[in-house]
């Protein structure tokens, strides 16, 4: 099963300015067309940077991995670089002295040294290939010539490579820890030119952390393998962007082709990112999976023996559901939610390009490793007796299936713009939970209590709504729930107020337009403020400024609610005056409490019933509306819709003229029989 | 096959219920007014929080608002949680002290009878209160009862429960002391009926004799209180369905609660003079009229 490199292709530009036009080309063509698919003629979904053959092999007993990896890296940037950098997530777990372990606060993983994590790359050696790629003129157009095709899947002998173990060193770019060992640097003998690529071949020994740490690690004999091989960072505008391991933050990578080849015990069920291509038996008692996956950034897998394996179809996506043994009585809950929610998600961004969907549901005990997004495969995480209207696992898989766009074709970088994956991520989780199972309690639904997933994101959110610019490295937060607000809550309510701003329909056509545009790149937060005035036709950098790069609260509220019988004219000169007045004179006074401007509907109630609208612009500190009606006033409310769910406090949005006493009466009258009920328990 | 003895005394005391009708209104009465201390500061927490704004047809609970009220209203909300223990202590004691003239005019079994019932109720108290004083240790079962399922089952299981075992023995380790719980209540019953009908007992002695009872009728005394509370279910699940025809809240909801609670009412009365019944019909020994040995007869000089 060969695939290619560069098929041969041919395109034309137009002959002014040679050399830049040769580069622009140069790099175009890189972006466009990168490594092939299975078939030959088929163009790749992404640029295929970064492209791994890795074997590796699971001591399950000592929870350690020994591997050995191949990546063919191509610099499709128009810069040269003289190295390259690697992430060596797992060494976050090797000490106390990591910045992992330094801004999460732990002191220690345990006394055990198995509760530890790390990573050895034990050999390292690099070997650029030359440039497939000619241009030539001809004719006044520039024409590529691609003569010569490479395989990936035939590497070059490891021996024959220049060994550079020695000269590999780490390095500390966000915080200057010379303790940490999570970035690795590997100067090259010859700049890499742009267009060019090189193999990378690397030996490594890696210890899981167990119990699991930050979405990886082991527990007894289940493994969750993620964040595990020396993965190679993103080069781009001339240098690298390769973060350590924060505390807080996930991962930035490039597209590329994972062929994995994952030896565990013969009785071990194992899954992983992409699709499985062979297994082959091996003679001491072990098995080797091989599985390929094709357009993605990461590859993550588990194995265990005590997964039950449950297969589903949508459409022509194989579902696969790897669930605990005792959890399996919720393997159809689970495969529900995974059908509806992802025809939702479908429908809503577009199709899902891959052909199956692994679902891991975590042992118990190993809940750090629940909820976590990679491609192709999601981890969830449920309880024994979870009653069906308790959705919290249901909101889980919805927010990782919603991530295999934002973070799955959207590789935008987590570390320092991750509104654009966990914000739309949680907004979409939203929307599709209430779309999935209604706008009244889609996450707790039991008697009075009817709980909302955007309700129970608000919660979070107004604990700390002008904490910090919601547009932070993640590791420059002033706390956890800081962090937790700006990259989850906020973006959410945020998105769902612009959805209610522009309107559903537009902010569908925005958001497929988004995913269509932008898959299988790195999307910037600029990219999406763009296209939102794109798409909108209006210019809504106003309202991202606020978002993105301030702290402002957003905050309205009704100070004032007068209406008096209008006077009628008296005085001198007055008699002969009739007034086309009604009968009332009414004032209302709306006040911006917060600094964040938005544009508010005004509403004013009459006796009768009657409604009207007023629309405010929000930008003064207050405003007064004065007018005359014929019904008396009785009350106003700032955004009568809660259509501003960014709003940081409610309570505040309306006011009544004169106090009604009857819905507390009304909710008193629920709560008598309550208490009435509670107190029997106690009459002995 | 003989019937058993608890169906005979619910058959007796059932008719003798209508006889209590100022008990029953006592004990309802007792009931709405302790309610209504404990959703006071409740209901200002949302008065406090409603009057003044537009309230959605969700009401207070819409969880769109929920989440603010109970945010931005924190310290009213949380007085009004905190006074609530304090609340429900003080009514437990005090439907204690009721049941004093409950069982007394029941015992008597002549209709209602203000003056002997608190009388009586004034006069059992403090016999009542030690009561439970001397019913802490079986208290302390409890915990001993959750711990001892768990440990139980880590005996039979290892120290990693299977899910199934550790949700179902969760509960079963809360449940095994919350059945305790129900039958320390028949406990208390039956020790408060050996004094009332003793007229004069010891705490501890009343205790023995209630343990030893409930032991020793087991079956008759689960059984009786099985009986009454079936009856009490089906009477909620006749409220629950009469509840879907009355709107959401106002005077009807109020009342149909009432009458739901009255019905409740009823149901403890029947329980306390069935059971009374019970004692009275299957006790072996005669009561003890005091502790230790019969009076000394002075000798002849
Ligand atoms: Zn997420």
């Amino acid at each position: 099963m060969a695939f290619l490199i560069d098929p041969p292709r041919s395109s034309s530009l137009r002959p002014a300015r040679r050399k830049r036009a040769i580069a622009i080309a140069l790099a175009l063509i890189c972006a466009i067309l990168p490594l092939s698919g299975q078939d030959p003629d088929a163009s790749p979904l992404s640029p295929r940077i970064a492209n791994y053959r890795i074997d590796v092999a699971l001591d399950a007993e000592n929870h350690s991995l020994k591997g050995r990896q191949f990546l063919l890296w191509h610099n499709q940037t128009e810069f040269p670089t003289s190295e390259l950098q690697f992430h060596l997530y797992m060494n976050a777990f090797r000490n106390n002295l990591s910045t992992y372990m330094k801004e999460s606060g732990m002191r220690s993983l345990g006394e055990d040294p198995g509760a530890w994590g790390h990573i050895d790359v034990t050999e390292i050696r690099v070997q650029p290939v030359p440039p497939r790629v000619t241009l030539e003129e001809r004719d006044g157009l520039v024409e590529e010539v691609r003569p010569v095709i490479s395989h990936f899947d035939q590497p070059p002998t490891a021996a024959d490579m220049p060994d550079v173990t020695d000269r590999m060193s780490f390095i500390w770019p966000d915080d200057g820890n010379v303790h940490d060992r999570t970035v690795m640097r590997i100067p090259l003998a010859e700049p890499l030119a742009p267009g060019e690529y090189v193999w990378v071949y690397c030996t490594f020994d890696l210890q899981l952390p167990d119990p699991a740490h930050d979405r990886t690690g082991a527990l007894d004999d289940y493994f969750l393998v993620a964040q595990w091989f020396p993965k190679i960072g993103v080069f781009e505008n001339g240098a690298w962007n390769c973060h350590q391991f924060h505390a807080n933050s996930e991962f930035y990578a490039d597209f590329g082709v994972y062929e994995v080849d994952m030896t565990v015990p013969a009785h071990f069920v194992l899954g992983a990112s992409g699709v499985e291509v062979e297994v082959r038996h091996n003679n001491d008692g072990t098995r080797t999976h091989a599985y390929r996956a094709e357009d993605v950034h990461d590859f993550a897998w588990t194995t265990s023996p005590d997964f039950e394996v449950h297969h589903d179809k949508l459409g022509d996506i194989s579902l696969r559901l790897l669930i605990q043994k005792e959890h399996a009585y919720q393997a159809q809950r689970h495969l529900d939610v995974v059908r509806k929610g992802l025809a939702r998600i479908q429908e809503l961004l577009g199709p899902y390009p891959y052909a199956q969907l692994t679902v891991v549901d975590p042992k118990p005990g190993a809940g750090a490793t629940g909820g976590m997004e990679y491609p192709t495969l999601i981890t969830a995480g449920t309880s024994y007796g979870t009653p069906s209207r308790i959705r919290l696992m249901e909101a889980t898989i919805v927010h990782e299936l919603a991530h295999q766009y934002f973070y799955g074709l959207l590789a935008s970088n987590e570390f320092t713009e991750v509104w654009l994956d966990e914000g739309f991520t949680t907004y979409l989780e939203c929307r599709v939970m209430k779309d999935v199972y209604g706008s009244k309690g889609s996450t707790i639904d039991l008697w009075d209590l009817r709980v909302n997933e955007l309700d129970v994101r608000r919660r979070g959110f107004i604990l700390q709504p002008g904490g910090d610019p919601m547009l932070l490295p993640v590791w420059t937060y002033n706390s956890v729930r800081s962090y937790v607000i700006n990259a989850y809550n906020k973006p959410a309510l945020a998105l769902t107020t612009l959805e209610h701003y522009l309107g559903t329909e537009v902010m569908d056509d925005l958001l497929r337009t988004y995913v269509e545009r932008f898959k299988f790149r790195h999307p910037k937060s600029e990219d999406f403020v763009a296209l939102a005035g794109e798409v909108s036709g209006q210019d809504l950098g106003w309202f991202f400024d606020q978002l993105l790069h301030t702290n402002r609260v957003l905050d309205y509220t009704v100070i004032r609610v007068r209406s008096r019988p209008a006077p009628k004219p008296a005085g001198r000169d007055s008699e002969a005056v009739t007034l086309e007045t009604g009968k009332y004179t009414n004032e209302v006074t709306v006040q911006r409490l917060g600094d964040f401007v938005f544009p508010v509907k005004v509403q004013f109630m009459y006796e009768d019933g009657a409604t009207e609208i007023e629309h405010w612009a929000g930008d003064e500190p207050w405003k007064k509306f004065t007018f005359d009606s014929e019904q008396r006033l009785t009350a106003a409310r700032v955004d009568p819709d809660n259509q501003i769910p960014m709003d940081a406090n409610l309570v505040n949005n309306s006011r009544r003229r004169l106090p009604d006493p009857e819905p507390a009466e009304r909710e008193a009258t629920r709560w008598l029989m309550r208490f009435q009920l509670l107190l029997e328990l106690f009459a002995w | 096959m003989r019937k058993p003895h608890f169906i005979d005394c619910l058959r007796r005391a059932l008719p003798a219920v209508p006889r209590y009708p100022r008990t029953l209104l006592t004990l309802l009465f007792a009931n709405l007014v302790a309610a209504l201390v404990c959703l006071a500061p409740f209901w200002m927490a949302f008065e406090s929080y409603s009057k003044r704004r537009v309230v959605g047809d969700g009401g207070l609970l819409d969880p769109h608002f929920l989440v603010d009220f109970l945010f931005y209203r924190q310290g009213s909300w949380d007085l009004a949680k905190g006074m609530l223990p304090i609340s429900i202590g003080l009514y437990a004691l005090f439907s204690v002290f009721l049941s004093g003239g409950v069982f007394s005019v029941l015992f008597q079994g002549r209709g209602d009878h203000a003056a002997l019932f608190w009388r009586d109720a004034g006069r059992f108290f403090p016999k009542f209160v030690m009561l439970l004083v001397w019913s802490i240790p079986l208290f302390a079962l409890a915990p001993l009862l959750h711990g001892g399922v768990l440990l139980a089952l880590e005996a039979i299981y290892g120290p990693e429960l299977p899910a199934a075992v550790e949700f179902y023995g969760g509960w079963a380790a809360l449940a095994l002391p919350a059945l305790g719980w129900l039958l320390y209540l028949r406990v208390f019953d039956y020790a408060r009926i050996y004094m009332v009908t003793t007229g004069q007992a010891p705490a501890s002695l009343a205790l023995y004799e209630g343990v030893v009872f409930v032991g020793r009728r087991f079956f008759s005394v689960v059984g009786l209180a099985l009986s009454v509370a079936v009856v009490l279910a089906l009477w909620f699940w006749l409220y629950a369905e009469a509840r879907g025809f009355l709107p959401e809240s106002g005077w009807l909801l109020i009342l149909l609660q009432q009458i739901w609670m009255l019905g409740r009412q009823a149901a403890r009365l029947w329980l306390y003079d069935a059971e009374l019944r019970l004692f009275r019909k299957l006790r072996t020994r005669a009561p003890l009229k005091a502790v230790g040995l019969p009076p000394r007869r002075r000798l002849p000089v």
